[in-house]
């Protein structure tokens, strides 16, 4: 069974497991700082220190079985096995030596023992991993872009291997402040009178979490998932991934490990060693990457490039702005309105009405400031006719849209010709 | 309210096609009343006149607004001239006269993603060779303190409108358990948050006068570098201190 394979994962756990024994397994998943021993058969020992082993103490082993195994089964042929060399600071684990082993490369994976310090993503090895180069060829992102930032982008400040690799965090913080400028650009520039709520609404909209993290599964991102396998009665074996392969997917701290029997398995906020093991949302660490990919953009080729990606990514999803508008007063809002615009005092005329005395009856009503007619509405009642008349007038003021240039196309001119855009002296306050 | 109810207004008999009574229309239809009728001009509500003290202070808010922006941007300030209205809206604060006038708050919405924008590309343009940089740039002082104190924290442009004396000039109101705002904790009566508001509400007009290029250029001269920008205020303050 290759470890590319992703054999289908029973989070089914069986009653006689005891809650230590699941937050042992997810300690030791989880573990940042914690150095995995394994011994002589292959399987992981749990949370010892190098320099404390004893091979002549009993040894714990990982997977959850009332019945042990002398000699590894053909299964473990596809997983790694680890060479004898206990005392030494690296760790040198081996790919399998049998012949239909479906292992891409005989190389071995060199993991060093807990690293001095964050050291850059390994050029040689990030090329070799297909989900990144697949990920660059479909965001059209070029050759300029490297998969090393691509590789830093998915990688989560509250991963495990964010204490080896650099992490996104700085790359988000750029994409973020490229993100927030000019989607409220777009919108500010498209619907000068927009009020303050609705436009933060529809920033919200356009480049929130929740949309990111759409943005962000088209895309096609996958994220770590802890390969738990079930090995024959019940017995629970933690597959342990190349590396190359780690570096194409979302890697971020898991809150939820799991969930069975209708209970939620939560990690343990604290780490064996009394550090705090950071954790992240599913969405926090979606969008957190689309983010991270918009400023690794920009600092690859520039600005006007990052912008034109934000264009086709994130503005050019639909957003019908219209129904993002809750008006509590509609009629006070529009006289105030009317009042500081210098028009005629609104007056509501029945339009046209039918079935008055009937269970069907409609009205229309319209809303005219002097001889000019702000908005009409039907309704069932003229009170509700006339409420929804004046929340069209309001529609019509808030929702105008001047064909106007936004001020980031004169970016890096030195003398561009700039018309003054129209500048709403803002909302009316009630 | 009662202003706002329909009005039935009597049905006159014309030969426009528009108008149908009752008795005119076919009996199928005699449920269904259609009250378009000739609408009355009304005339346009005209301005009211001006009392000569108000426009006199008026006029004299505009010389001080001016003022206080020709010692803002020093140098520059040919370079960034604003229209008289757009100027008043820049200094004028939501709480000013309960939103009647025209305020900044958008202007600062807008100002505001602009400078943290500029700040975000001049703090990530310095080349390094660590692990951990991006394209040959150091991303990581984005997330160090001196960025994050730009970047999320509106003490810098307060210091910057402090500095050029900008503070009494903006039209604003005071919390309401503060008497004069100017005297007491700007904090607490509200002021610090109307002063940066007004340094981001300058970087949006400018922006949406003269154009993003303009906008950065003030960004980098006036807020940033200039006389009584924040990296004289800061040096200042570590001299001090």
């Amino acid at each position: 069974m290759s470890l590319r394979s992703r054999a289908p994962i029973n989070r089914r756990i069986s009653a006689s497991l005891s809650a230590t024994k699941i937050l042992q397994v997810q300690q030791t998943r989880h573990a940042r700082h914690a150095s995995t021993l394994y011994n002589v058969q292959g399987f992981v020992q749990i949370n010892q220190p190098v320099s404390a082993v004893n091979l002549s103490a009993p040894k714990r082993k990982l997977f959850i079985s009332a019945s042990s195994r002398s000699t590894p089964s053909p299964f473990f042929s596809s997983y790694v096995r680890v060479s004898h060399s206990f005392k030494t600071k690296n760790l040198a684990i081996h790919s399998s030596s049998r012949p239909n082993s479906t292992l891409a490369t005989s190389e071995p994976d060199v993991i060093a023992d807990e690293p001095a310090g964050i050291s850059e993503f390994p050029t040689s090895e990030v090329a070799k991993c297909s989900a990144l180069v697949a990920l660059r060829a479909r965001l059209e992102l070029g050759a300029s872009f490297d998969l090393t930032t691509l590789a830093q982008a998915l990688n989560c400040p509250s991963s495990e291997l964010a204490s080896r690799f650099p992490s996104n965090e700085s790359l988000s913080e750029l994409g973020a402040r490229l993100l927030d400028f000019y989607v409220s650009e777009f919108i500010i520039c498209s619907y000068p009178r927009l009020p303050m709520e609705v436009i933060k609404e529809a920033l919200w909209s356009y480049c929130g979490d929740d949309a990111l993290t759409s943005v962000g599964r088209h895309w096609g991102i996958e994220r770590e998932r802890p390969q738990i396998t079930t090995v024959g009665k019940g017995a629970r074996l933690i597959k342990e991934q190349r590396l190359v392969d780690y570096f194409g997917v979302l890697k971020y701290g898991r809150m939820v490990v799991g969930r069975s029997n209708g209970l939620t398995e939560y990690v343990d906020p604290v780490n064996e060693d009394g550090t705090e093991r950071g954790v992240e949302r599913y969405s926090t660490a979606m969008s957190n990457f689309v983010r991270s990919v918009i400023g690794g953009i920009c600092l690859h080729n520039g600005r006007d490039v990052a912008k034109e990606f934000i264009f086709n990514h994130i503005l050019s999803r639909k957003l019908d702005i219209s129904k993002l508008f809750r008006f509590e007063q509609p009629t006070r809002e529009l006289s105030r309105l009317c009042s500081r615009e210098h028009f005629a005092p609104p007056i509501s005329r029945m339009i046209a009405e039918t079935g008055r005395f009937s269970q069907g009856s409609v009205y229309v009503v319209g809303i005219y400031s002097g001889s000019n007619m702000l908005g009409s509405a039907e309704g069932r009642s003229i009170a509700e006719a006339e409420t929804r008349a004046a929340i069209n007038a309001l529609k019509s003021w808030y929702l105008y849209s001047p064909h106007s240039k936004l001020p980031s196309t004169t970016e890096g001119k030195a003398e561009a010709d700039f018309q003054q855009l129209y500048v709403d002296p803002g909302q009316v306050i009630v | 309210m009662n202003i706002f109810r329909s009005v039935l207004r009597p049905l006159r008999r014309t030969s426009s096609s528009l108008f149908r009574t009752s008795l005119g229309l076919p009996a199928a239809n005699k449920r269904t009343i259609v009250y378009l009728d000739g609408l009355v001009e009304e005339d346009r509500v005209l301005i009211k006149p001006v009392r000569p003290e108000i426009s006199q202070l008026q006029q004299k808010t505009e010389q001080q607004v001016e003022a206080a922006w020709a010692r803002l941007t020093g140098e520059h300030s040919n370079s960034f001239v604003l229209p008289k209205d757009l100027l008043l809206q820049v200094f004028t604060h939501k709480s000013f006269r309960h939103g009647l006038l025209p305020y900044n708050e958008r202007l600062a919405f807008y100002g505001r993603r602009l400078f943290c924008l500029q700040v975000a590309c001049l703090v990530s343009a310095y080349s390094s060779d660590g692990p951990t940089s991006v394209a040959g740039k150091d991303v990581d002082a984005l997330i160090a303190p001196t960025a994050g104190g730009l970047l999320h924290s509106r003490q810098a442009p307060f210091k910057v409108a402090e500095a050029a004396g900008l503070l009494p000039t903006i039209r604003w109101s005071p919390a309401r358990k503060s008497v004069n705002g100017l005297d007491e904790d700007p904090r607490k009566s509200g002021l610090f948050e109307v002063g940066a508001q007004t340094i981001y509400a300058a970087v949006g007009a400018v922006a949406m006068c003269h154009g993003g290029a303009m906008a950065e250029q003030f960004v980098k001269k006036v807020v940033m570098g200039g006389p009584y920008g924040i990296v004289k205020t800061s040096s200042k303050e570590s001299t001090s201190a």
